[in-house]
């Protein structure tokens, strides 16, 4: 009798043990949680525009990393809360630097360019005015250029708008595209093709 | 590899700053500029008809090169012409 009243005794003791140790987890675990989720949002708000796929995936961790803690799963909390940190702080670091790439790119293209986009429409305007065109050169191809140069100062104009309104990813982009369209029409017009066009 | 390839946390390697070398400076890497080379019996007529198809249009390359064209019956050998 004695010994099950001893053994029930120990067991509510140690039952009541073990719980205390996983609920000394909970503070810190919440803390480290609360770190990373600043860190996050501190991240955020630059990386969204330069790196939305890994934003999203920090958060859909950060998701599971609370649902974790909501269901006492402290330990885990403890392990994944400081590596979420971590990320948060790499990807403002590379989004930074992705900033600053685009910033340069954009610098050397809008700098660039416009001389690119005069060079092809000073040639167009001249074999517009010519009798007869250069050998190998056909009515359909200039006409090709001639529709070339339009898709390009348009889709310049559309780089141009988006660095104006802070959009630098979308800038590049288009002026990127502008720079194929470019190196096509120069060919068409047996121009050379600048070494920035070539990249 | 495989693991990073797989891992929705990884940042992308941006890749390396801008190749100066490669590219020269920012302005040089864009310039379009069509040059000719002044060869024996070359006239500004001709050099009108290969590039533009029409010999009459000889003043658009006079034009451009007036910094070192006094006279559009005047050119030598060697010279650099810039081409519009």
């Amino acid at each position: 009798m004695h010994r099950h009243i001893y053994s029930f005794i120990i067991t509510i003791v140690a039952a009541a043990l073990i719980a205390a140790c996983g609920s000394s987890d909970k503070g810190p675990a919440e803390t480290a949680l609360k770190a990373a989720e600043e860190a996050i949002n501190s991240a955020k708000g630059e990386a969204s525009k330069y790196m939305p796929d890994q934003v999203k995936a920090l958060e859909s961790s950060l998701a599971a990393t609370r649902e974790k803690l909501s269901k006492g799963d402290f330990k885990a909390v403890l392990s994944d809360a400081p590596a979420l940190t971590s990320k948060a702080q790499e990807l403002a670091s590379a989004a930074a630097k992705k900033k600053a790439e685009l910033a340069k790119s954009w610098e050397d293209m809008s700098a660039g360019m416009p001389k690119v986009v005069e060079a092809i429409k000073s040639r167009v305007d001249i074999l517009s005015q010519s009798k007869k065109l250069p050998a190998g050169m056909s009515a359909e191809t200039l006409a090709q250029a001639k529709a070339g140069l339009s898709e390009i100062t348009q889709q310049w104009t559309a780089a141009t708008e988006a660095s104006k309104g802070g959009n630098l990813m979308d800038a590049v982009a288009k002026a990127s595209s502008v720079k194929v369209k470019a190196a096509e029409v120069l060919t068409l017009l047996k121009m050379p093709v600048p070494e920035a066009l070539k990249s | 590899m495989a693991e990073k390839k797989n891992d929705p946390w990884a940042i992308p390697d941006i890749g390396p700053a801008t190749d100066e070398k490669k590219s020269g400076s920012g302005a040089d890497a864009f310039d379009a500029t069509q040059w000719h080379e002044v060869k024996k019996g070359e006239t500004l007529w001709k050099i009108a008809e290969q590039y533009y198809g029409d010999g009459n249009l000889y003043p658009k390359i006079f034009d451009a090169n007036r910094d070192v064209l006094k006279d559009p019956n005047r050119i030598n050998v060697g010279q650099k012409l810039r081409i519009p």
